[in-house]
């Protein structure tokens, strides 16, 4: 059963559109990452499922209920995590936590109960007496995920939760957010860093410029991105046979040189069209071993989240030769279906006026 | 409300803040230290005083003393604090916080009050024992008490304006200027009232919005009287009603800006009690002539001659329904919003409806005062029937065309206010613009007739440029039984003419603004957002029709110019999918919904048969035809038309979607 299902919600500042027609669904019990660059509309998009902002067309379903006709009913069942937040002044991390179970109307005998299961949850049980304003950002962000908690949502909104923290913060945020899937609460983060989300998160949605590029698995998404893998072999003496031989070989896409750990030995990266097996790199093992090439170490280079956001986003990798041009994305992700979708939905303008509360 | 009072918790927070805060301690110890010392000053000079010891006299400037420091406390600095607050917590992400614990407008906008107002209250309070010693100075018991309760009473009104300001302007300091602002403003208006007054003495019920009828009652306690039903009533139990009925209209309208519905203010509800309030203080200001000249008569005692005091009571609440008119245009977001929702069960929320309700609740409203009160207390007792000793009457038909005219003039600004923000689409300050365009629409016309008039011109000239103006046209109606001629016309003429003028300018307005609507449903129904495939996939809205609307080539015909149009081998009667949410039927089209979709995923598969069992298979019963999948399936097509279109950008929008 899906949790959140958006559709085709459109947000515009000015004329501007910040969230062009997206579609989203998101399973219940599982974590969704929300990738995308400065400015491609993941806090705007957020805020719309928060029920923040509303979306200037589109519809968002939060467990069955509309956002916009049942707002009061909806906010009753998410915890949202904005960024940049700011915090009311003057409290102890306690204090806080139970002005909120206030204002949520918990009732009395619960509240003190949910207040101490969200500073287990969270771990900031040593700084619960502490005020707020003295804290670090890494503490604060825990406590206002704790106050995100407080009502027991079933779905979690966290915008960039880990922006800031150092990178222990970062593994006791990640080890939160697996404790929360196991509790069967949907989460939806938002974050810059990748291979943070590649770790926890079950499906990923890259948005740029307020479009959904791409969303699903992380899986099914590479695995439809025809990922290339990448054979590094340390060859021990020359190694222009071996980079010729496997040349030859159709799955081939190209051979760099590099050097090796030691003077005697070359390294060869071997880039392929697709995923390799065991079965394949034995058989490429076994092609050099023929032609007398000696092959002192074989390593694989799998792509992850990161390479999937650069080939979508077209964005330079940092240490990596894998740009990709434009024409390539547009091979990707299906050139013609993508311009069809632009025109049909870049059609359409409600050129509306920007209105914050 | 109650509720928002007593169980808040956001001024449980505040309260219990401010009496932890060191801050407001110090602030304590300092202006006590100031104010005492001020006050010790004083005893200091009237103790070294050789010639008179009176203790009135100490009292009378230590009173004035604290009122003037309180004053200044409660009206001017709480206001600013709460729009600085406000501002704040906007900038900071707290509001939102806040609001999504579903705690509701007035719970917010009384948790904000209450949480600002408890230190100058407070700091008020400590001023105390030079309040009490007003009871010995020439105001006495009673006047202190009257000055203690309304400023207490206006303190959350000035709050309430200082709130409005914090939710409007964006930078806290800003915003609490704007707060000091608006409260500075209010006692200089209220403070003008009060010498009106000598001469209209309704206009008095402005000055209930400062604290001037108090400090002069403070000299004169019979200054600040106000007549109700023929009973002398001292102003301040007047004003506390006065106070009361503003401020559950400022909370209303508040409550509505909390919750970011549109509302220029008040809300329109809050706007129609307020209406209500002000025809019935202008009620309460009438009494019987305690020496009629003939008895069982009524009439207003006041300055003015009986048809002046009907304009006067005619003309106060018209000015209420302008603002009324400023309430009711729907935006254009709502509107194109409430068209794009088409789908049965979706049902359109009452702020997107177009309904004549928005505009005629106000002036029926209007009508209905006209008659229940007006009439009876008018009419009935003879208020404006006869002059005393006098020959002429104004008969029902003056008084009801007076209530025309203002319903007319209601029109066309509540007209002009939502054609303008149709026309802009809420862009830049439409509702500002119309407003001004309308008000010069009336009053130009009156200084060409006075320039008019200044020349020789003759009189129907100068009577047809006056009579443009609303206000010209009502003291007109009032004047209808009147043997004096306006101009050397009929005052009834006079007041035709006008509502004619309103009228037609209304209906003209009205016609334009069925244009702009017509303009409006078009654009909407130009939307790929909206139609019938609202929720098709990307890619698949492929079918155009003449008038422009997009569709998927699931339809046999467009189904927005034929809402009878059939999908292609849909089947009927196909139970909804328990897995989707409600009101979303159509469905997500996906391809196991849609077999035309299906189709084109096969076709997809058989382009991109050549690249043999390698490549990706899509699966029929899955989600929507994504434009990934197709891509790996056609990856050279897709290389193909890259060639082909080679300018084009692919994750950049055109530049004339942006």
């Amino acid at each position: 059963m899906s949790t959140l299902v958006a559709r085709n919600v459109w947000r515009f500042y000015g004329r501007a559109p910040a969230v062009s027609g997206l579609d989203l669904e998101v399973e219940e019990g599982s974590v969704y990452g929300f990738i995308g660059p400065n400015g491609a509309g993941k806090s705007t998009t957020l805020r719309i499922l928060a029920t923040v902002d509303r979306p200037d067309a589109g519809r968002v379903w939060i467990r069955g209920r509309c956002t916009q006709q049942e707002t009061d009913r909806v906010r009753k069942m998410l915890g949202f995590m904005p960024d940049p937040f700011g915090m009311p002044d003057g409290f102890t991390v306690e204090q806080l936590l139970e002005f909120f179970a206030i204002a949520y109307r918990l009732p009395r005998r619960i509240r003190r109960e949910r207040v101490q299961r969200a500073i287990e949850l969270t771990r900031i049980g040593e700084r619960s007496k502490q005020k707020v304003t003295d804290l670090s950002k890494g503490w604060k962000q825990r406590v206002l995920l704790a106050k995100t908690l407080i009502n027991d949502p079933h779905l979690l909104l966290l915008d960039e939760p880990a922006a800031g923290l150092d990178p222990a913060a970062r593994i006791e945020f990640r080890d939160v957010i697996r404790t929360l899937r196991d509790l069967n609460k949907t989460v939806i983060v938002s974050s810059h860093i990748l291979t943070e989300l590649a770790d926890f998160c079950d499906s990923v949605g890259i948005i740029e410029r307020g479009r959904m590029l791409v969303s699903g698995r992380i899986e099914d998404i590479l695995e439809r991105f025809n990922p290339r893998d990448r054979l590094v072999f340390e060859i021990a003496g020359p190694a222009e046979i071996a980079a010729r031989l496997l040349e030859r070989e159709a799955d081939v896409r190209q051979v760099s040189h590099e050097n090796g750990p030691t003077p005697d030995t070359k390294r060869l990266v071997v880039e392929l069209d697709g995923r390799s097996d065991a079965q394949r790199r034995a058989a490429i093992v076994s092609l050099l071993a023929r032609n007398d090439v000696q092959v002192s170490g074989l390593s694989t280079q799998r792509e992850g989240l990161e390479d999937l956001f650069l080939k979508v986003a077209g964005k330079q990798g940092a240490g990596r030769n894998d740009r990709h041009s434009e024409d390539e994305i547009r091979s990707l992700l299906g050139g013609e279906e993508l311009d069809e979708a632009r025109s049909q939905r870049g059609r359409p303008k409600i050129a509306l006026r920007e209105k914050r509360p | 409300m109650i509720d928002s009072l007593i169980n808040n918790p956001l001024a449980q927070w505040g309260l219990g803040q401010t009496r932890r805060d060191k801050r407001s301690i110090v602030i304590m110890i300092v202006f006590l230290v100031l104010f005492y010392g001020l006050a010790g000053l004083i005893f200091m000079s009237w103790m070294s005083r050789s010639w008179r010891n009176d203790l009135e006299d100490l009292c009378n400037v230590w009173a004035s003393l604290a009122a003037i420091v309180v004053g200044v406390m409660l009206l001017l600095w709480a206001p600013a604090r709460v729009a600085t607050a406000i501002a704040k917590q906007r900038e900071e992400g707290v509001l939102d916080m806040l609001r999504l614990t579903g705690m509701s407008g007035s719970d917010l906008a009384v948790g904000h009050l209450l949480t600002q107002m408890s230190l100058p209250l407070t700091l008020a309070a400590l001023t105390s024992p030079l309040i009490i010693s007003g009871v010995f100075s020439e105001a006495g018991p009673v006047g202190t008490l009257r000055l203690t309760i309304v400023m207490i009473l206006l303190t959350p009104v000035y709050c309430m304006f200082g709130a409005l300001a914090g939710l409007t302007v964006k930078k806290p300091a800003t915003a609490g200027g704007a707060g000091m602002f608006a409260a500075i403003a209010l006692l200089i208006s209220s403070g003008v009232a009060i010498s009106m007054g000598m001469q209209v003495r309704e206009s008095r019920i402005l000055s209930f919005l400062g604290p001037w009828g108090q400090t002069m009652a403070w000299d004169h306690e019979s200054n600040f009287e106000v007549q109700v039903l023929g009973v002398g009533v001292p102003g301040d139990l007047l004003q506390i009603a006065f106070l009361v009925i503003l401020s559950s209209a400022l909370l209303r309208g508040l409550a509505f800006r909390y919750t970011s519905r549109d509302a220029v203010f008040f809300g329109r509800r809050g706007a129609l009690l307020l209406l209500f309030g002000i025809c019935a203080l202008c009620l309460a200001s009438w009494y019987p002539d305690p020496f009629p000249v003939q008895s069982h008569r009524w009439r207003s005692r006041n300055f003015m001659d009986q048809p002046a005091s009907l304009a006067f009571h005619l003309i106060v609440p018209f000015v209420a329904l302008l603002w009324a008119a400023l309430e009711t245009p729907l935006s254009a977001q709502s509107f194109v919003r409430g068209k794009a929702r088409r789908d049965a069960d979706d049902a359109i929320l009452t702020e997107e409806k177009f309904a004549l309700r928005r505009f005629a609740a106000p002036a029926l409203v209007f009508g209905l005062m006209t008659v229940l009160f007006l009439i009876p207390f008018g009419i009935g007792n003879a208020e404006f029937a006869t002059r005393p000793g006098g020959t002429w009457e104004v008969d029902g038909a003056g008084l009801l065309l007076g209530g025309a005219i203002a319903i007319a003039a209601y029109c066309l600004l509540s007209l002009t206010v939502q054609w303008a923000v149709l026309a802009t689409r809420d862009i830049g300050v439409p509702r500002l613009l119309a407003t001004m365009a309308v008000f010069a629409f009336w009053t130009l016309p009156v200084i060409a007739g006075a320039v008019l008039s200044s020349k020789s011109a003759p009189d129907e000239v100068t009577l047809l440029a006056f009579g443009i103006n609303p206000f010209f046209g009502i003291t007109a109606a009032a004047h209808s039984g009147s043997p004096t001629p306006v101009a050397g016309f009929e005052p009834s003429a006079v007041a035709l003419y006008c509502l004619a003028v309103q009228s037609f300018a209304a209906l003209g307005v009205f016609m334009s603004l069925r244009t702009q609507r017509e303009r409006l449903e078009d654009h909407a129904n130009s939307l790929v957002t909206l139609p019938a495939d609202a929720y098709a996939a990307p890619g698949t809205l492929t079918q155009q029709c003449e008038r422009g609307h997009l569709y998927t080539d699931a339809w046999v015909s467009c189904p927005h110019c034929e809402p009878s149009a059939k999908r292609i081998g849909r089947t009927e009667g196909k139970p909804p999918d328990p897995s989707q949410p409600p009101g979303s039927a159509p469905p997500p089209t996906t391809a196991a919904q849609d077999e035309d979709l299906l189709d084109l995923d096969a076709i997809a598969a058989r382009e991109s048969g050549d690249r043999g069992s390698d490549a990706p298979t899509v699966p029929a019963p899955v989600a929507p035809p994504d434009p990934l999948a197709a891509a790996i399936q056609r990856s050279s097509l897709g290389a193909k038309a890259d060639d082909e279109n080679e300018d084009d950008d692919l994750i950049t929008p055109s530049s004339d979607e942006a």
